[in-house]
């Protein structure tokens, strides 16, 4: 009777402690050790989103988290798996977030489509087949510290994608064996939407990896699909494209649309390699000098650099002026309303078309023109008013002169 | 009574004295001299600061038919008169310039004043009424600076008045009515422009007038010199001989502020952003800076007082005495005296060393 | 009159006198004259005028020194912005086949309330008041 009692209490004091000892941590007994021991994984729970959930760690590596011994929690019976393999954790993640009624029934705002998406993406295909180096759930959003994705510290926070995917991608040993480049990362770090992400902080605004290869869908865009893709953000740029001579052209060479032009991951702004029609230059890589394709290519190298003349000119001009104490900020402004029609030339180029880029130059023109007749007058303001100040100084010194000797005429002081 | 053999008089005064006893008035006005002798060129400086000042009533006038006196639009109607408006450059870097050179004028002549022991009795009151009205100047400066709403101003002005709030007790209720609230904001803009066209002309007009009246009461001071050597007695007539010198370095004057118009014009600036932090280097005007730097080097407390405290103590204190010099040398005892023009002198020199240090800091 | 030297000094003075004073005056009245330019106005300006928009049409204007976008809603009533996207400064415009508000650099949109529905914008716009007076519609700061 005695041992039986003292068994019951035993059971009831240890299940007791353990559910206190729940409670505090939100991975039951395993964290006893797992905290203390080097695998880190301890403290990465206490920030993770399924932790905070109330979900412990048998929900993917089974065991009896009840025990305070491993040999008990890991006893063959309870399930237990160790380290998953790369499969186990698709599975794993997989069984939540792809049942539509789970997840329903604690964050409906969340997709359900990733692990559908991921069988159709290159990762997904490659470990069906039993390669196990691709990228799986845990690769891009960890194992144990899992994060929103709109967390700062989240490896799928856009401005750390980037790294998350270079990681693996732009690791030429680790991708010795697969057939693709590893310089993505390093061309994308340089490009304008790199740099506009990882520089400037645009999360919103500038794409990292997934925004144009999809999250969990991974695969490079089709050749069909280039123009869509980059016409997400550069509407106006792909509609004028589409319309221009040059979508049906590329379309029967099989070229890559944009990316035939401005390349797929080293994206950069305007440089000497657009410009004219000499070998080298990017219209020249299908038009041979002489074609109209290159006389145009050779219009807008002209006009583009005869706009780019003006601008350092007024600069110059209204800097002199400034500097020299006229107010120039109309000129500013006629700048500024030049500098938004440059912008919407290099987006009408996309028509390739002379006739609609002449409209446009023509008004960047008359701007420019209107700032230079800016400084112009203020230069010239600057002689009038010195003109002025000597024609009043001369009429002062003639009157000086004449008090002077008025002065000289009044009875001497006695 | 119109113009005979017996009445010299022009048609004009003719007229006049026939509806207004302005005869004695003609006469005294005849029979006014001023004194002759080496120290006789600082006599100009009164009318100098005088005409300074009526060029900043014109220039004044003219810019208020043009400047639009609130936070949105201040910036944008001062950059109109300076860009758009013929001559705008002109009466606004004039108005400017002739506000400095007023100032340094009034200084010029205040500290001639003090060195040629003018103070002394009977012209005591005219002492007062002309720190009166330096200090006035003092408030013209400062409300005007504000008026272009540009970044230095505002900052500047923020320094200013924090300095105001240091004074014990009575310094937080006035910052607070100076500002037009907590901190310089849209609400300190139209305070400073009543208190730089309406306020401070009222007030100056009334002690100018008294300033002036005290003079043509008592007649100009005469050099000490001429009490032991009354043989080197000289005196010119106030029409037409003074009166003309005057009028050229009148006409001078203009031309020398018109020359810094047009070759230094003043500047329009970044528009004053409250929200936006201080930049580096904020520096009240010149006239300020010897205060400025002043309170800089008071260490942090002295005694129960803050240092900043201290320091406005010890300024007023000084312009105590200062305002108080014709009653401690009454010209009884030369050592008095001595000790007085010493201090003077040492005084000139310390905020001249202030100031210049101010500038380079 | 005696041509003596007193006469000659004294019409020289004057005349030299009243050249410089006109020197004097001249800018003073010219400064007095309202320039042609009215001042750009920054606390009100008259954007378009009722018979000019139609309905779901926007037009681009000047308010102060930075432009601005007025919009007739296909209700017939106006609203107005200030024409600056919030992502990289590109001057929007009004679109009436989506009845919003677009930017042409990165395929920003803006409802009609200004609010950042689509794209990179990460700030709604800044808006602007309304007033009409009688055919007219100016605009003003927001109070």
């Amino acid at each position: 009777m005695t041992k039986l009692f003292t068994m019951t209490l035993v059971m009831i004091s240890v299940t007791l402690a353990s559910t206190a000892l729940a409670d505090d941590l939100p991975g039951g007994n395993c964290l006893e050790c797992h905290l203390t021991i080097d695998d880190g994984v301890g403290e990465l729970w206490q920030d993770d989103v399924h932790a905070l959930a109330g979900i412990g760690c048998d929900a993917c590596h089974g065991g009896d988290w009840t025990q305070d011994h491993s040999d008990l929690a890991k006893r063959p019976g309870t399930g237990f798996r160790g380290e998953l393999s790369a499969r186990e954790i698709v599975s794993s993640c997989g069984g939540c977030h792809g049942d539509v009624e789970y997840m329903k029934e604690r964050k409906p705002l969340l997709p359900v489509d990733q692990l559908e998406k991921y069988w159709t993406s290159e990762h997904g295909k490659l470990l069906v087949k039993g390669e196990t180096r691709v990228a799986q759930c845990a690769s891009c959003h960890g194992a144990h510290g899992v994060r929103e994705v709109n967390d700062a510290k989240s490896p799928v926070y856009a401005s750390n994608v980037p790294a998350t995917c270079g990681g693996c991608h732009g690791d030429a040993e680790y991708m010795s064996d697969f057939d693709i480049k590893t310089t993505q990362y390093d061309e994308y770090v340089q490009s304008v939407h790199g740099k506009a992400l990882l520089e400037k902080n645009d999360v919103r605004g500038a794409p990292a990896c997934n925004d144009c290869h999809g999250n969990h869908g991974a695969a490079p865009p089709s050749i069909d699909a280039i123009t869509n893709i980059c016409g997400t953000c550069h509407s106006y740029n792909a509609e004028l494209f589409l319309g221009s001579p040059l979508a049906p052209a590329f379309k029967e060479k099989s070229l890559a649309d944009c990316v035939a032009c401005h390349g797929k991951h080293l994206i950069r702004h305007v440089a000497d390699e657009w410009e004219g029609d000499k070998p080298g230059a990017t219209c020249r890589k299908c038009h041979e000098q002489g074609e109209e394709g290159s006389e145009l290519a050779l219009y807008f190298t002209d006009t583009f650099g005869s706009v780019r003349e003006s601008f350092d000119d007024i600069e110059q001009l209204l800097g002199e002026a400034e500097v020299k104490g006229m107010d120039v900020t109309e000129g500013e402004d006629y700048v500024e309303a030049a500098r938004q029609g440059l912008m919407q030339a290099r987006t009408l180029m996309h028509s390739f078309s002379k006739p609609v880029m002449e409209e446009k130059v023509s008004e960047i023109a008359a701007n420019q023109a209107a700032a230079l007749e800016v400084g112009y007058a203020a230069l010239q303001g600057l002689k009038d008013r010195r003109r002025g100040l000597a024609i009043s100084t001369l009429l002062l010194l003639l009157l000086t002169l004449g008090v002077a000797i008025k002065i000289r005429t009044l009875p001497p002081l006695d | 009574m119109s113009t005979s053999p017996e009445n010299p008089d022009r048609a004009l005064l003719a007229w006049a004295k026939d509806r207004y006893p302005i005869g004695k008035f003609v006469e005294w006005a005849k029979h006014k001299t001023v004194p002759v002798g080496r120290g006789a060129f600082w006599y100009y400086f009164g009318g100098i600061s005088l005409f300074l000042f009526l060029i900043q009533v014109g220039t004044g006038i003219l810019l208020m038919f043009y400047y639009k006196g609130s936070a949105d639009t201040a910036f944008e109607s001062v950059r109109f008169i300076s860009a758009k408006v013929p001559f705008g450059w002109l009466v606004r870097s004039v108005h400017a310039w002739s506000a400095n050179l007023m100032i340094l004028s009034v200084f010029i002549h205040m500290f001639s004043v003090f060195f040629m022991r003018a103070y002394r009795k009977p012209r005591e009151l005219t002492w007062i009424s002309g720190l009166v009205l330096l200090a006035l100047l003092l408030g013209f400066g400062f409300s005007g600076y504000l008026l272009p709403w540009n970044e230095l101003a505002f900052f500047a002005t923020k320094v200013g008045t924090d300095i105001v709030g240091v004074i014990p007790l009575i310094g937080e209720p006035i910052m607070y009515v100076l500002r037009g609230g907590e901190d310089v904001s849209g609400s300190t803009l139209p305070r400073f422009f009543a208190l730089h066209v309406a306020f401070f002309p009222a007030l100056l007009t009334v002690f100018i007038a008294a300033h002036l009246f005290f003079i043509q009461m008592q007649g100009i001071h005469e050099p000490e010199a001429w009490e032991a050597h009354p043989e080197q007695r000289k005196t010119m007539p106030f029409f037409p001989h003074f009166f003309m010198r005057e009028l050229l370095l009148w006409l001078i004057t203009l031309n020398i502020v018109a020359v810094l118009a047009v070759f230094f014009p003043a500047e329009l600036g970044i528009e004053a952003d409250p929200f936006s932090s201080a930049p580096a280097g904020i520096k009240p005007e010149w006239y300020f800076l010897s205060t400025f730097e002043f309170l800089k080097y008071m260490p942090a407390h002295v005694g129960p007082l803050e240092g900043e405290e201290f320091g406005l103590l010890l300024i007023s204190l000084g312009f105590l005495l200062w305002c108080l010099v014709p009653w401690i040398d009454r010209g009884r005892s030369r050592r008095i005296t001595t000790i007085v023009m010493v201090t003077g002198v040492a005084i000139l020199v310390f905020l001249t060393i202030l100031t210049y240090r101010g500038f380079a800091a | 009159m005696k041509f003596d030297r007193r006469t000659i000094l004294n019409w020289f003075l004057g005349g030299s006198t009243f050249a410089w004073m006109g020197s004097v005056v001249y800018p003073v009245l010219r400064f007095l004259m309202p320039p042609p330019e009215q001042e750009a106005a920054v606390s009100a300006v008259k954007a378009a005028s009722l018979t000019e928009m139609a309905p779901n049409s926007g037009k681009i204007f000047k308010f102060g020194r930075k432009p601005a976008l007025i919009v007739r809603q296909p209700d017939g009533t106006f609203r107005a912005f200030l024409a600056k996207c919030t992502h990289l400064d590109c001057v929007v415009q009004y679109r009436e086949d989506k009845e919003r508000i677009w930017c042409a650099c990165h395929d920003g949109f803006y409802d009609l309330n200004g609010t950042n529905v689509s794209g990179p914008p990460p700030r709604p716009l800044d808006a602007l008041e309304v007033h009409m007076q009688g055919d007219d519609v100016y605009v003003t700061r927001k109070s």
